[in-house]
């Protein structure tokens, strides 16, 4: 926009420009050429006069002395014909085409005196001629040959200046016109960057009104629009985790009811009745419980992005170091492990204690590791489970590998979506919300979460977070 | 033994009624919390819900906490690191989300009275947490009748768990049982001692850490 803004209004400028220029430069030419005329009649004016009046030998010596004295001094030619003898001075040819035809004119008794207009790229000489004789006979002329280099020099650099003059005066609209462009544009541009951070983050952003009131009007519109729409994705979050959270009572009632109805029953038909109640209703609650994390997870996401400085949600103060979390979340799941036949183990030791300090809440970061190795545990039964970690100078990743049945490469592009589960695990429980929950986490810390494959087979989990320089010494043992 | 149940929902109440006097409790009911700060004084237990319409129910537990020592279970339904921190900070003796299993229930309910009534138990020096015992005497330690090589810190972190098995003890409290100082700077070294005492047991899931609060000893039944 604002390049056709000035496209436009550039080309309209150089018309200006040119315009303007040509009609001063006009103006400079006719003036140079008007003097050069005046000035030179006055001297053909003269040698007319002293012409007309030489008679004798004497005389027209004295003529073609002073004739080459003018000559000498501007540099011009002459030529004077008087009695049919030709006078030359200067650098005048009487052979010469034009010369011989404007002493054929002037022999007409044909008045020439009309110095052609001086343009700076013009040649640089001009003749003009004037007869004289009496009323009933032509006795001679005066052709002058007219240096006009000077005068054109003179000209070429008046237009010179003009025509840098009007260019600057140009340039310097079209400066105004790229501020003015600029100054209705920078609303606009800001509303652009307002509108693309809403996208990405779902949050108003207060916008200053500058600019024309048209904008200023529209920059109201699009602030209260967001404003809309943020409230009512709020307001959607809200009721989700308020739901699932209202839910919890009659779910308690429910579960403590079946268990006691369990506790009373006693024959089988019944008992096998109340089993299949039971495995729904721990089906109800490990979805209920999902879809709060789930709903507590994006919070704290939308809390990060819109950046709110409360300090139950900035950033951590100081850095939490992932191997001792990793130690204490297999420590926490080893029972399930023994249980399910896997073995976790962890790479390094917890000396590297410098090395894996990150910048994520430490309850984030144990639920993100717990979610993935209850995964791997529910879904690579079995097998040997990898936690290492791997620092970058920014960066540390927390891998996570199995060797379970893994995902098709189709299936690894859904991870991450809600209630998504891969077509082969269907059968087991489960609520598909795990590694949204992480996914979520992971960029409210900002950090991101990656799932790939493991080689052939199983499944390679990576949370990347922000690395955290720890001073050397701080937090040593004692 | 004698219950309060402090909750606001009417049905998670009666189930709760119902699941208690199964097991032979007695169970009384209070939906408000000004009520449960008047009626406390028979109850040997009191099941605290955090959702009570007139007040928090971490604002009835810091009052409770003024003037009683007895026994109190949060039941809540909300299960963010906040409230599970303050409720056991507060004073709280375990933390327990809902839904919740009845046979969770009743074995917290019986850890948590076991462990407050040890206080009159007679040997103060002998503390046992199922095939667990400490002999604090002797610095002796056994699990299962197999006797534990334990350091000094790990030993003395063994028995402040134990001591209260079934419930947590917070960082701070281990902190300064053992090093004097609630708010070491280097408590590191207590993940230290944790992760070589682990090791030592070798029942895995036995000490397990509460996020953000601190950690909790298991008592092994085997």
């Amino acid at each position: 926009m604002r390049i056709r803004v000035l496209a436009v209004l550039g080309s309209l400028l150089l018309v200006i420009v040119v315009l303007v220029s040509s009609v001063l430069m006009q103006s400079v030419s006719s003036d140079a050429t008007a003097d050069v005329q005046v000035n030179r009649l006055s001297s053909l004016n003269r040698f007319v006069q002293v012409a007309s009046h030489a008679s004798g030998n004497d005389d027209l010596e004295m003529l073609q002395l002073e004739m080459d004295t003018y000559s000498q001094l501007y540099n011009e030619g002459l030529l004077i014909v008087v009695d049919d003898r030709q006078l030359i001075s200067g650098d005048i040819r009487a052979d010469d085409a034009a010369v011989k035809e404007m002493v054929g004119a002037a022999a007409l008794n044909l008045d020439r005196t009309e110095i052609p207009e001086i343009s700076p790229l013009t040649e640089t000489v001009a003749l003009i001629s004037r007869p004289f004789g009496n009323s009933a006979q032509v006795l001679g002329s005066v052709t002058m040959q007219v240096n006009l280099e000077p005068a054109r020099a003179r000209v070429l650099q008046a237009s010179a200046f003009i025509i840098v003059l009007t260019l600057s005066i140009g340039f310097i609209f079209l400066l105004l016109a790229d501020r003015l462009a600029t100054w209705v544009l920078r609303p606009l541009h800001r509303l652009d960057d307002s509108v693309q951070l809403l996208t990405q983050t779902h949050q108003p952003i207060p916008l200053v009104e500058q600019g024309p009131p048209e904008l200023r009007a529209l920059s109201r519109s699009v602030s209260s629009m967001a404003q809309t729409m943020a409230t009512s994705l709020q307001q959607q979050q809200e009721l989700i985790a308020e739901t699932s959270h209202q839910l919890r009572n009659p779910v308690a009632a429910l579960r403590l009811r079946v268990d006691l109805l369990r506790m009373r029953l006693t024959d089988e038909a019944s008992l096998a009745g109340l089993h299949a109640v039971e495995n729904e209703l721990a089906r109800l609650e490990m979805l209920l419980d999902g879809v709060l994390r789930l709903a507590s997870a994006e919070h704290r996401l939308t809390e990060q992005k819109s950046d709110k400085t409360d300090t139950e949600v900035a950033q951590p103060q100081k850095p939490t170091h992932a191997y001792q979390i990793l130690a204490e979340e297999i420590e926490r799941q080893s029972a399930m492990a023994q249980k399910t036949g896997s073995t976790l183990s962890l790479e390094g030791d917890s000396k590297s204690a410098s090395e894996d300090a990150v910048w994520c809440h430490e309850f984030d970061l144990q639920q993100m590791v717990s979610e993935l190795l209850e995964n791997a545990l529910k879904y690579a039964p079995g097998t040997e489970i990898k936690l290492a970690l791997q620092t970058s100078p920014t960066t540390v990743d927390i891998v996570i590998c199995d060797q379970g049945p893994g995902l098709g490469k189709e299936e690894l592009e859904r991870v991450g979506e809600r209630f998504w589960r891969a077509e082969s695990v269907r059968g087991t429980p489960g609520t598909g919300l795990g590694l949204a929950i992480v996914d979520r986490l992971a960029r409210a810390n900002s950090g991101q979460l990656i799932v790939e494959s493991n080689g052939d087979t199983g499944l390679k989990v990576i949370i990347r977070l922000p690395r955290a320089q720890t001073p050397q010494g701080a937090d040593h043992e004692e | 033994m004698q219950l309060l149940i402090v909750e606001d929902d009417q049905a998670v109440a009666g189930a709760l009624i119902d699941a208690v006097s199964a097991v032979g409790h007695e169970a009384t009911h209070a939906s408000r919390g000004s009520d449960a700060l008047l009626r406390h004084h028979d109850a040997e237990l009191i099941l605290l819900d955090l959702g009570l319409p007139d007040m928090d129910g971490l604002e009835v537990l810091r009052k409770l906490r003024q003037v009683s020592d007895v026994p109190v279970v949060i039941l809540s339904a909300r299960d963010d690191e906040r409230s599970v921190v303050r409720g056991l900070r507060q004073g709280a003796d375990d933390y327990l989300v809902k839904p919740i299993g009845l046979t969770v229930l009743l074995a917290k309910i019986e850890a948590v009275t076991r462990r407050a009534n040890m206080g009159s138990a007679t040997d103060k020096n002998q503390i046992s947490a199922g095939c667990l015992s400490i002999n604090l005497d002797k610095r002796e330690a056994v699990l299962s009748g197999r006797p534990l090589a334990l350091t000094a810190k790990e030993f003395e972190l063994l028995s402040l768990l134990a001591r209260h098995a079934g419930s947590v003890v917070t960082r701070e409290q281990i902190l300064d049982q053992l090093w004097g100082d609630a708010f070491l700077a280097v408590s590191r070294s207590l993940d230290v001692h944790l992760t070589g005492l682990r090791a030592k047991l070798a029942s895995p899931g036995m000490i397990v850490n509460v996020r953000g609060v601190g950690y909790r000893l298991e008592a092994p039944s085997s």
